[in-house]
């Protein structure tokens, strides 16, 4: 019995440390493309965002969750379900906006940044914007745009990752131009 | 078909005297029935069966998560919201049907 939890754990270590190299030979890779901190988060949203689309469809299929009823749910159904699934961390939603419009995602611990460490000349590098991109463009598929933005990063010094979330609108759907 | 399935379903779930909980399912004429299953991400399934299928959500809800989430969504080339473009896709599809119960080809 604790040998067969012994290989099912080692085999979700194995997965998260082959996905944490890949995430940092990515950012590397374009750091040296674009040689730009800004260029290179900019890069890294836009491709969070066309991961985004995609999981969002993926996410869908396998947790059956139907529709939030409004933004609370949806930011419990971002940390509970989807990092939980994705990840295999839970963060805390906290910080809520009187308005109820714009919370914080805390993660203790950020999968993508084990063994990072930044060097001095790339401070205002966003290390994992991806996940911002992923997070914008997964709600958009869902009907809502969302700004997402880090406001603490441990890469940075911080304590902990905060990732601020904010409800911009409500996508309406468009009828297609009529083809008939 | 696309104005149509939204005026259903507009309809529907102005209709309807609670919250609504998977809203528009399927309609039916004296000759077929269509079947109806929309993903919270918009995404719009419609299949025509004849007068026999009574519920076809779940078999719609399987081609969604089991051929389109892996043969379509996860296919970098295949752009999402153009026509859907692999042969793979088509033939699993195609093969999925062929095994459902209630799938038979009528004698001529």
């Amino acid at each position: 019995m604790s040998r067969q939890s012994n290989r099912t754990t080692d085999s979700k270590k194995m997965n998260s440390e082959l996905f944490t190299l890949t995430y940092g030979a990515l950012v590397t890779q374009l750091c040296k493309d674009y040689e730009n901190d800004e260029e290179v988060n900019k890069q890294l949203d836009k491709m969070g965002y066309n991961i985004g689309v995609r999981l969002i469809e993926d996410f869908l299929a396998r947790s059956s969750i139907g529709r939030c009823q409004d933004f609370r749910e949806t930011a419990d159904v971002i940390a509970k379900v989807a990092f939980k699934m994705y990840l295999g961390v839970t963060p805390s939603v906290t910080n809520w906006s009187p308005a109820g419009d714009e919370f914080s995602l805390i993660l203790e611990n950020n999968p993508l940044v084990d063994f990072v460490e930044l060097p001095d000349n790339h401070n205002t590098l966003i290390y994992s914007n991806l996940l911002c991109g992923v997070l914008r463009g997964a709600l958009e598929m869902v009907q809502m745009a969302v700004d997402v933005r880090f406001v603490q990063d441990t890469l940075r010094g911080d304590n902990v990752t905060e990732i601020r979330m904010k409800f911009i609108k409500r996508i309406e759907e468009n009828l297609p131009a009529g083809d008939e | 078909m696309y104005g149509m399935l939204f005026s259903i379903r507009s309809f529907v779930s102005k209709m309807s005297p609670l919250d609504m909980k998977d809203g528009f399912l399927s309609f039916q004429t004296s000759k077929y029935r269509l079947h109806y299953y929309e993903t919270p991400s918009g995404l719009k399934f419609v299949m025509n069966t004849d007068l026999s299928v009574s519920n076809a959500r779940e078999t719609l809800q399987h081609i969604y998560s089991n051929l389109y989430v892996e043969y379509i969504v996860k296919n970098p080339v295949c752009v999402l919201g153009h026509n859907l473009d692999s042969e793979l896709f088509s033939s699993r599809l195609d093969a999925f049907i062929r095994a459902l119960p209630y799938y038979s080809p009528r004698a001529a």
